[in-house]
């Protein structure tokens, strides 16, 4: 039976649902692979929040905008205000959450979804043996359970979204 | 004579792969995420180290040649995620020459890395133990702020290819 490792346990395990992990496990089994790394999993906009307040403080605004696009800009500048506010840390988190909430949280991550409607896990291309790649590509495109598939070089990771039934 | 049709073989295939590496459109930057304008000719072009660029901000690639005659190609992912993916050809040079790993690596860090990354990179690096081995040696920088960030790096006849992907979503 093929592995499914995370490269942050405590972070993704508890994100990726028994379904997505069974849908994932069939795929690496039709593809000949025995094990494969997750590094990046779903999360709440809560999470998606706190991520960027602790990305604000250590890089700062100005980096910060630099890096994201126009709906993440505006999570940025809520950020901004309430800091502005004086607001406490947990008050700017609550606030930005719900400004991701507002704006949709797929516009903001594209690993922040409703667990419970749809999974999202990134696979690190470098675990999986370059021959046996376009296998399985090719096995994520034929499964109907998979509702998009992101591949390289467009994106850098296996980008793999399951809506949950 | 021998060196440079060896070396022109080598830009022919590096840059072949090159182009191979970056056939797929960028994102439509209104769906991004992240924002490619980040991504500027004029990241690279200030830089001393860089004797040509060629960059494409359509791909969001980049391939140069250094001051010193190395090759780099720049893939850079600036939509569901943010990163970069850097692979540099250094040679051929006599095979002392190609020992200093960690030398190599500073220049492609300085040419491609941000301040943070290069931070981190290089803080990995000096604390590392990195011999020059026939096959490929892949080193991971465990840090929480990225998905993956790992540098790979082997001799190939007389030359070293090294490589640097790091991206977060």
């Amino acid at each position: 039976m093929p592995v499914i490792n995370f490269s942050n346990p405590i972070r993704d395990s508890s994100s990726v649902s028994a379904y997505s992990k069974k849908v994932i496990t069939e795929i690496l089994k039709k593809a000949g692979i025995s094990q494969t790394t997750i590094t990046s999993a779903g999360r709440t906009a809560g999470d998606q929040a706190r991520i960027m307040y602790e990305n604000i403080t250590r890089h700062g605004v100005a980096h910060q905008k630099k890096l994201y696009g126009q709906h993440g800009d505006k999570v940025i500048d809520e950020y901004s205000s309430l800091q502005a506010a004086g607001k406490t840390q947990s008050q700017i988190i609550a606030g930005m959450t719900s400004k991701i909430n507002k704006i949709g949280p797929g516009k903001v991550s594209k690993h922040a979804a409703d667990p419970k409607k749809l999974n999202v896990v990134d696979i690190a291309p470098s675990s999986i043996n370059l021959a046996l790649r376009k296998k399985f590509e090719a096995e994520v495109r034929k499964d109907t359970r998979v509702s998009k598939f992101l591949t390289p070089p467009g994106d850098p990771a296996y980008h793999i979204e399951i809506p949950q039934p | 004579m021998m060196i440079t049709i060896k070396k022109l073989k080598q830009v022919f295939i590096f840059f072949t792969l090159a182009l191979l590496m970056c056939l797929q459109p960028a994102c439509a930057s209104k769906d991004c995420v992240y924002d490619d304008t980040y991504f500027k000719a004029s990241r690279y072009s200030n830089n001393k180290l860089i004797e040509k660029l060629n960059y494409n901000k359509a791909e969001n690639t980049a391939q140069i040649i250094t001051r010193t005659g190395d090759l780099i190609s720049i893939k850079h992912w600036a939509c569901n995620h943010h990163g970069i993916h850097a692979v540099m050809l250094v040679g051929p040079y006599p095979s002392d020459d190609n020992l200093d790993i960690k030398k190599h690596f500073k220049t492609l860090s300085n040419i491609v890395l941000d301040k943070t990354e290069a931070d981190i990179f290089n803080d990995f690096i000096l604390k590392k133990d990195m011999p020059l081995k026939q096959k490929p040696v892949t080193l991971k920088i465990e840090n929480d702020q990225y998905d993956e960030f790992y540098i790979t790096y082997t001799s190939v006849n007389d030359s070293i290819i090294l490589e640097i992907k790091v991206y977060k979503g």
